[in-house]
C-alpha cells in the first residue's frame, strides 16, 4: 500500500455470498489512468468495480483506493469516486436533473443560490443545459445517462467508475457519452475505470482486465487481453 | 368490406410529480406552505361538512380557482382520465347501497379534494413540496427519525410510480406476445421482479452518491 499513495489496491480479496465465491483477486494494483474490465456476464466484472468505491466489501482481505480502506471509509471514499451505472432510468431521483445535479451537492454546498449555479455549471460543462429543467422521466435513455453523470461529476471525482455505461444506449449516444467522459479525464485528470462488453470501447484503454469465472484470468495490453477474451468465448 | 376496428391509442405516460401548469399566476407565486395548509384547512371543510353543497361547491370553487390562477382546466382534469375507472366503480357502488343523493354528494367531496390535491401539485415546484414535508415531519425527530430521509423514501416512492406503470404495461404487451394476455402470472410476475430490481438499482445508486436524505 505504500509504493502506490494514489494506487487502488487489492490484497489477498475474496468475496463470498453464501457459499458461493463472486470473486478472488490475491493480488492487483492499478496505477492507470484509464483501465477497462471485460468478460462474460456474471463473470465479476460489477463486483470488481463495486469492491473499489466500498458498495462491495470484500469478505476477506482489503481493497484500498488512494490509500483509503474500503470498508473504514467507504463513505469518504465515495464522496471522491464517482459511480454510473448502466440503468439510466434508476439512478435519477428527482423530477428535474438540474434538481438531481443539486441533489448530489446537498453536502458539500450549503448555499442554494450557489448550487444551483454550481449545478447549472456541471451541465452547461456537460453540453446538457438545455434538459435542466425537462422533467426526468421524459428525457431518453441516452440523455438520462448524461444526466447521471453530470450529478456524479459535479462532485469532481478523481476516480470514475463505470459499469457498462453504454450497453442501453444507441450508437450515436453511447459516443457521446464515451467522448464526455474522455474530455473530462482529461480535463480533470480522472481515473476511469469501465466494465463493458463494447471491445472497441475497452481497447481504448491503457490496460484491461478481464474477469471471467471470479478471477481476473488475464490483464495487461488491451488489444492481447481482448484477443485472449475472444478465444476463450468462441472456443 | 366491413370497416376495420379503430387501432387503439398508446395511453401517455404516467406522471405525478414534475408536471407544472405553465404559466405564473397567483397560486405559482404563493408560498408552497400556505397552499398545504390552504389545501389541508378546504379538505377538512369537505370531509367534516358531509354535505353536498358543500362538496359540490368545493368542485366548483377548485374550478374557478383553476381559472383565476390561469392553469389550463385540461391539465387539472387530466386526473378524472386517469381515475375514471376507480369513479366509476364508486357510483355504481353508491347507487346500489345508497340513495342517489347520498352518492353525488360522497362522489362530489371526493372530487372535490382530489382536484384540490392536483391543483397544488400543478402549481407547485416538487423542490418546495419536499421542503414543506421536511418540515411538517421534522416533529419525528423525536423518535429518532430523520425527516430528510423520509421526505427521500417519498420522494423515491413517487418517482417509482410511474416506471411501475410502464412496468406494468410493458409485462402485459410480453405476456400478449407469448399468447399469455389472460394468464395473471404472465402479467404480474415480471411486474413483481421489476420493481424489486428497480428498488436495489435505485438504492445502489443513491447509495453510491452517498445521498441518504434529502
Amino acid at each position: 500500500m505504500t509504493e502506490h499513495p494514489e494506487a487502488i489496491t487489492f490484497r489477498n480479496v475474496r468475496v463470498l455470498a453464501g457459499q458461493g465465491q463472486l470473486l478472488e483477486i490475491p493480488h492487483l494494483d492499478l496505477t492507470e489512468q484509464r483501465i477497462s474490465v471485460i468478460g462474460p456476464n456474471g463473470g465479476g466484472k460489477s463486483t470488481l468495480l463495486q469492491l473499489v468505491n466500498g458498495l462491495v466489501e470484500p469478505t476477506e482481505g482489503r481493497v484500498s483506493t488512494e490509500g483509503l480502506d474500503t470498508v473504514e471509509q467507504g463513505r469518504q471514499l465515495r464522496q471522491c469516486t464517482g459511480f454510473v451505472f448502466s440503468n439510466p432510468a434508476a439512478q435519477l431521483v428527482m423530477p428535474t436533473p438540474l434538481e438531481d445535479v443539486e441533489l448530489s451537492l446537498r453536502r458539500s454546498v450549503r448555499d442554494s443560490a450557489q448550487r444551483r449555479r454550481a449545478a447549472l455549471q456541471t451541465l452547461a460543462e456537460l453540453g446538457i443545459a438545455d434538459l435542466a429543467e425537462r422533467s426526468s422521466q421524459e428525457l431518453s435513455s441516452g440523455q438520462q445517462q448524461l444526466v447521471a453523470l453530470a450529478t456524479v461529476l459535479t462532485l469532481r471525482p478523481r476516480t470514475l467508475l463505470l459499469d457498462e455505461p453504454t450497453t442501453l444506449l444507441d450508437l450515436a449516444n453511447a459516443a457521446r457519452f464515451t467522448q464526455l467522459v474522455r474530455s473530462m479525464e482529461r480535463k480533470h485528470r480522472i481515473r476511469t475505470i469501465t466494465a463493458t462488453h463494447d471491445l472497441e470501447l475497452a481497447a481504448a484503454a491503457e490496460r484491461t482486465l478481464l474477469v471471467a469465472g471470479g478471477k481476473v484470468v488475464a490483464e495487461g495490453e488491451p488489444q492481447e487481453v481482448i484477443a485472449a477474451y475472444r478465444r476463450c468465448s468462441t472456443g | 368490406m366491413r370497416a376495420r376496428r379503430r387501432p387503439r391509442p398508446l395511453p401517455a405516460r404516467e406522471q405525478v410529480l414534475g408536471r407544472r401548469a405553465p404559466g405564473n399566476g397567483f397560486l405559482h407565486r404563493s408560498p408552497a406552505g400556505l397552499k398545504v395548509a390552504m389545501l389541508a384547512l378546504f379538505t377538512a371543510l369537505v370531509l367534516v361538512a358531509r354535505e353536498p353543497v358543500v362538496s359540490a361547491g368545493g368542485v366548483v370553487l377548485v374550478l374557478l380557482t383553476a381559472l383565476a390562477a390561469q392553469v389550463p382546466l385540461r391539465m387539472l382534469l387530466a386526473l378524472l382520465r386517469r381515475l375514471w375507472l376507480l369513479l366509476v366503480v364508486l357510483a355504481a357502488l353508491q347507487l346500489l347501497l345508497n340513495d342517489p343523493l347520498t352518492g353525488a354528494e360522497v362522489l362530489s367531496r371526493i372530487l372535490a379534494t382530489l382536484l384540490a390535491a392536483q391543483l397544488l401539485i400543478l402549481t407547485t415546484a416538487p423542490a418546495e413540496l419536499v421542503a414543506v414535508l421536511r418540515v411538517l415531519l421534522a416533529p419525528l425527530r423525536v423518535l429518532g427519525l430523520e425527516p430528510g430521509r423520509v421526505a427521500l423514501a417519498a420522494l423515491v416512492m413517487l418517482r417509482s410510480i410511474p416506471f411501475l406503470a410502464d412496468q406494468f404495461r410493458m409485462a402485459g404487451r410480453q405476456a400478449a406476445a407469448r399468447g399469455l394476455e389472460r394468464n395473471l402470472k404472465a402479467r404480474t410476475l415480471p411486474l413483481l421482479l421489476g420493481a424489486v430490481e428497480h428498488a436495489r438499482d435505485t438504492g445502489r445508486a443513491l447509495s453510491a452518491r452517498g445521498i441518504d436524505q434529502v
